[in-house]
């Protein structure tokens, strides 16, 4: 596993992600919507990114050791579906996720205690 | 759910979510995860704790009817305990503050999860902000 991460986030996936979780705002799957409300484009969820977040650098791992572990987000700026995101390893437990204008969009930390 | 009518402290949402296999499956092929950390041949059957909270969110969200456009702002969730893949939790989510500021609802939603023992397996707080309440 790498400290970095990049991805891009089609809408074919948020459109799964939509139906595994039940979340069916327009605003991640209509881009005419999300534009109506002030976007540039459908926006992915907060909580899919962080659960790419969660898989990718295994925050679940001290879970399969039954400890508690806690996980806080900021969703600072909306990150964009199609657009290139990318994950890193700020400090020990706290990852942020950039858009390709460096801005941070999602700073997260976490631990287990 | 008309948002502006429910004080904080209010319960709105009690029911039950199946956590299935397919599930889990469609999930970390989704997300990118590794099934094998999940789902082994020792008999490992494990709900990815992110599952639980994007399901549970997710779940709120839709019993609730929340206006369309609804952003989501800042989340916590806590991992308590291991849950098996096929159970059933009850979730429950609780309007904990309710704020009008500038022409905007801010919401923060907590929600338990309990698994059939009434033990907390999950406990997350999801900030949101309904920028208008004109539509649904």
């Amino acid at each position: 596993m790498n400290n970095e991460f990049k991805v891009r986030i089609s809408q074919e996936k948020v459109k799964e992600y939509a139906v595994i979780s039940g979340d069916h705002n327009p605003i991640h799957q209509d881009p005419s919507f999300a534009r109506e409300e002030g976007f540039d484009g459908a926006i992915v969820h907060g909580m899919f990114v962080l659960s790419l977040m969660g898989e990718y650098f295994n925050c679940s791992n001290f879970f399969h050791l039954r400890e508690k572990v806690v996980l806080s987000a900021k969703f600072k700026k909306p990150v964009y579906v199609g657009e290139e995101i990318r994950f890193f390893v700020e400090t020990k437990g706290k990852i942020v996720v950039k858009n390709s204008k460096d801005d941070i969009c999602v700073e997260t930390s976490w631990a287990n205690n | 759910m008309d948002f502006a009518e429910i004080p904080e402290g209010t319960m709105v949402v009690n029911k039950e979510i199946l956590f299935s296999e397919d599930n889990i499956i469609r999930f970390l092929s989704v997300s990118g995860g590794n099934v094998t950390n999940y789902i082994s041949e020792e008999e490992r059957r494990l709900v990815p704790p992110t599952l639980m909270a994007a399901k549970a969110l997710g779940t709120m969200l839709g019993v609730t009817g929340i206006a369309r456009g609804t952003l989501h702002t800042s989340q916590r969730i806590e991992y308590l305990r291991q849950v098996s893949s096929d159970s059933t939790l009850t979730m429950q989510a609780t309007v904990a503050k309710n704020k009008k500021r500038a022409g905007a609802r801010f919401l923060t939603i907590e929600i338990t999860l309990l698994n059939l023992k009434g033990d907390k397996v999950l406990f997350a707080s999801s900030g949101l902000v309904i920028r208008s309440e004109n539509y649904k």
